[in-house]
């Protein structure tokens, strides 16, 4: 293409821009421009001429040759434009396809050099603001010559452009306006046609004469373009440190709503527990320390753990029991009103004698064929008591004698079942409660063991007991009684045995200890000749009680019918013994207002009253049956109770009758059933009466049967004690020879 | 000592007029009754309400004192409630028959 390009720029330089506009910026280059119009300044200087001005390398023709038509032929042609170009592109480092965004072609690249200028070099300055002007004082005529000076601008412009061609070289900047040219040459070439060349010189002219005109404007404006080059606007594009917020999301907080409801209860109760638990912790830090110092462990947690377990069982089996006796108390409603409020009405008319109101009838099933041998009222709880299960007394010892045996505690509360049960070896004959202690009890064995049960625990095991054949009796043992503690409060009781020996038994840390307090001998004639050795014989006790005052003091009763009075401070030395019943002796009590007086019963069917020191019974009563027990009451100096083996409860009363009794009540009429032993209520006018068949009838005293003197109103004052001492004393008084009757009395009770 | 409660609730049952036994735990649920199932939750559940209404009222009025017993004397039975902290007991009997 340069070729043509030639021939076109020539022809180009008729031409004329339509947009006048669009040559300002060259105006802002006028360092091409100096170059370029510097020439016909030049050549101004002397003379205006209408010849052309040629360059000095112009071809040269003849006329001929420049009167030969050349045809000019303009052809629309689009000129081809490559389609698929590519475009590298740094930013992303690939050849992207290449899209002009300018409104037109490139057809023709030309690179160009800028050169800079140094501020001394005035002259092109000058040229260059020159042209500077001339250009606008060309737009300030715009509107009258507009054509016109379009193509005198261009014409500028092609020389400028031929000039930098050839002169200075290529200027990078013009690629762009060549091309442009050239478009504009070809859109505006019908227009450049028309125009002829015959203008241009006057233009030329003009612009010279504005030239002369304004040159003293132009000398301030070079100043402003000094250093074009060295003008940097000094700034630094620091880093923009861009701020960001940074947020991390954690997991939010467990939230609960907690609400409950509360009392003044349940936070006493959270206080109590704490408190608990503060003392444990305390106690827990001084056992530590205590266990450091003798490095032993024990293991804590199985123990908590039993014992919770326990507790619940524990408290189940209470809830039950409750129950029970609540039930129980349902269906014997009647029963329960009797024993409290129930007194016979009928006694008023009655006299003296007095009735029993049988209550409840309590039963053991599991031991149904085995005797009562024993009942004690418990000290503490005037509606329990116990009762030992075993063989009938008059059985042989070691024959017979069932492999089974009970201590039972019955509570009025639950007549149907016992409050507690502790099978035992082997039948167990007697009991006592302690008197102080009110869940230890003694019991005595039909072997001769002898053990001591603390009932308040939930095991059965016996707290003592005899172990070896050598500390045991070597019969059945009859009876047990606790003493008193001994100063320094060791417990004590002693037991009676059918072996002939009174022993006391001292409770050590674990065991008992064994003393024998007497051997009951019977010095009487026959005595047995084993061998030519002749053998004492030895009473087998049957009872013992001990004097209400003096404690050293106690009577024995043997299966011979003797009475021992002994004290335990002689062991070989008998008080008194007399032959005081034909047969076994069954009780022996002494009377509760009187420690003289005591009654006797026996299975020769006799009850005899006697007085201390007396070889002689006061009054003796025959029955004509065989009697098992024989108590006084607590409740009346001269009133007592028998029962006999035949069912049947015998009430006297000495001051109504001596000789006749005031009640006499069947119990069980069934002839299977004996009566075995009974006991007396300290508090309730309530008896108990023990049978063959385990069974424990409870009987309520009619009022004649209790009557208590009471202090008379007015006149001297008197207690019941001594109007009751009195009473039995009036109504012995009779039986007594009345010589020796005061004085005998007295002199013996001041004697013991 | 599980054995005796055994034998004591079976001795319970056996008694004259005793209609019926409940033993509830302390979820309410009875674990133990000699009644048919429906009237059996049912009286646990109401009874349950009732034991720790009335220990409240008496926990209220002395947070020393406790509730022991409950017995509750119908036209019909008596109820007996012994409300504990693991579990309640409950009888139903029948007062008018157990006595005749």
């Amino acid at each position: 293409m340069p070729p043509k390009l030639d021939q076109m720029t020539k022809k180009a330089t008729r031409l004329s821009l339509s947009q006048p506009i669009q040559k300002k910026p060259f105006n802002k280059e006028p360092s091409r421009r100096q170059v370029k119009i510097a020439k016909p300044v030049d050549d101004n200087i002397g003379i205006l001429s209408n010849e052309p001005v040629k360059p000095d390398d112009q071809l040269k023709l003849t006329d001929e040759e420049l009167d030969e038509l050349i045809s000019n032929v303009l052809q629309v042609v689009e000129p081809t434009e490559s389609t698929a170009r590519v475009v590298y592109n740094y930013k992303d480092g690939a050849f992207i396809p290449y899209t002009n965004s300018f409104p037109f072609i490139t057809l023709i690249e030309l690179k160009s050099t800028l050169v800079h200028q140094l501020i001394s070099d005035l002259r092109g300055n000058n040229n260059g603001t020159k042209l500077l002007e001339v250009k606008e004082e060309t737009y300030q005529d715009k509107e009258d010559h507009a054509t016109d000076m379009d193509e005198n601008v261009e014409q500028i412009h092609e020389e400028v452009e031929e000039g930098e061609s050839e002169g200075e070289g290529d200027f990078p900047n013009d690629e762009r306006d060549g091309g442009d040219e050239i478009d504009e040459e070809k859109t505006s070439k019908p227009k450049a046609a028309s125009d002829s060349d015959e203008e241009a010189p006057e233009t030329i002219k003009e612009e010279f004469k504005t030239n002369t005109n304004l040159s003293t404007k132009q000398k301030c404006a070079p100043k402003k373009l000094m250093n074009q080059f060295n003008f940097f606007e000094r700034c630094a594009l620091t880093e923009e440190i861009i701020l960001r917020d940074k947020e991390v999301q954690t997991t939010p907080p467990m939230k609960n709503d907690f609400c409950t409801y509360t009392t003044q209860w349940i936070i006493y109760d959270a206080y109590n527990e704490d408190y608990l638990k503060q003392q444990e912790e305390k106690e827990k830090e001084k056992k530590d320390k205590i266990v450091v110092h003798g490095s032993k462990k024990s293991t804590y947690k199985n123990k908590k753990y039993d014992v919770t377990e326990d507790q619940t069982e524990k408290s189940m089996l209470m809830a039950a029991k409750f129950l029970e006796r609540i039930i129980n108390l349902n269906a014997m409603d009647a029963i329960a009103q009797d024993f409290r409020y129930y007194e016979d009405p009928s006694d008023q008319f009655r006299g003296r004698e007095g009735t029993l109101l049988p209550l409840w009838t309590m039963t053991y099933d599991k031991a149904h064929n085995l005797y009562v041998t024993d009942i004690s009222w418990s000290p503490d709880y005037f509606d329990l008591f116990a009762v030992t299960l075993g063989t009938s007394q008059g059985h042989f010892p070691l024959i017979d004698s069932p492999s089974v045996g009970y201590v039972c505690l019955w509570s009025l509360k639950n007549p149907s079942y016992p409050e507690y049960i502790n099978q035992t070896h082997c039948g167990a004959m007697c009991l006592d409660f302690h008197r102080d202690r009110g869940f230890l009890l003694a019991v005595g064995f039909h072997d001769g063991h002898l053990a001591v049960y603390n009932v308040s625990l939930p095991s059965k095991e016996a707290q003592y007991m005899t172990d070896s054949v050598n500390t045991k009796h070597m019969a059945c043992v009859r009876q047990v009684v606790w003493a008193k503690d001994l100063p320094d409060g060791e417990l004590n009781f002693y037991s009676i045995s059918e072996d002939g020996t009174v022993c006391n038994w001292l409770l050590m840390q674990s065991e008992m200890s064994k003393t024998i307090i007497v051997t009951l001998i019977l010095d009487i004639e026959p005595q047995i000749t084993l061998g030519g050795k002749s053998e004492t014989l030895i009473g087998r006790g049957t009872t013992i009680a001990f004097h209400p005052e003096n404690n050293g003091i106690y009577l024995v009763g043997t299966n011979e019918g003797y009475i021992f009075k002994c004290n335990i401070e002689w062991s070989s030395y008998f008080m008194q013994k007399f032959k005081a019943h034909e047969m076994t002796i069954c009780r022996i009590d002494y009377n509760k207002y009187d420690p003289n007086i005591y009654l006797s019963c026996s299975g020769d069917c006799t009850v005899k009253i006697w007085e201390d020191k007396s070889d002689v019974p006061l009054l003796i009563f025959d029955l004509l049956r065989s009697v098992s027990d024989v108590l006084w009451s607590p409740f009346s100096s001269t009133v007592f109770g028998v029962v006999t083996e035949d069912c049947d409860v015998v009430f006297y009363d000495l001051d109504a009758d001596k000789y006749k009794h005031i009640c006499c009540q069947p119990v069980q009429s069934d002839s299977q059933y004996e009566l075995s032993k009974f006991a007396f209520n300290w508090r309730m006018p309530v008896i108990v009466v023990g049978s063959s068949k385990s069974t424990v009838i409870t009987l309520k005293m009619s009022p004649n049967l209790r009557l208590v003197m009471k202090p008379p109103k007015k006149g001297k004052h008197y207690t019941t004690q001594m109007l009751e001492l009195e009473k039995l004393h009036k109504a012995l008084d009779s039986t007594r020879e009345p010589d020796t009757l005061a004085i005998i009395a007295d002199d013996e009770t001041t004697d013991s | 000592m599980a054995s005796e409660v055994e034998d004591t609730l079976k001795r319970i049952q056996s008694y004259r007029g005793v209609i019926g036994t409940i033993v509830v735990n302390n979820e309410g649920i009875p674990i133990k009754s000699t009644l048919d199932n429906s009237t059996s939750v049912q009286y646990a559940g109401l009874i349950q309400q009732l034991a720790d209404k009335a220990r409240s009222v008496v926990r209220d009025l002395d947070p020393s004192n406790d509730l022991m017993f409950l017995r509750m004397r119908t036209k019909k039975h008596e109820i007996m409630v012994a409300p504990d902290k693991d579990f309640i007991m409950i009888v139903i009997q029948n007062p008018t028959e157990a006595q005749s």
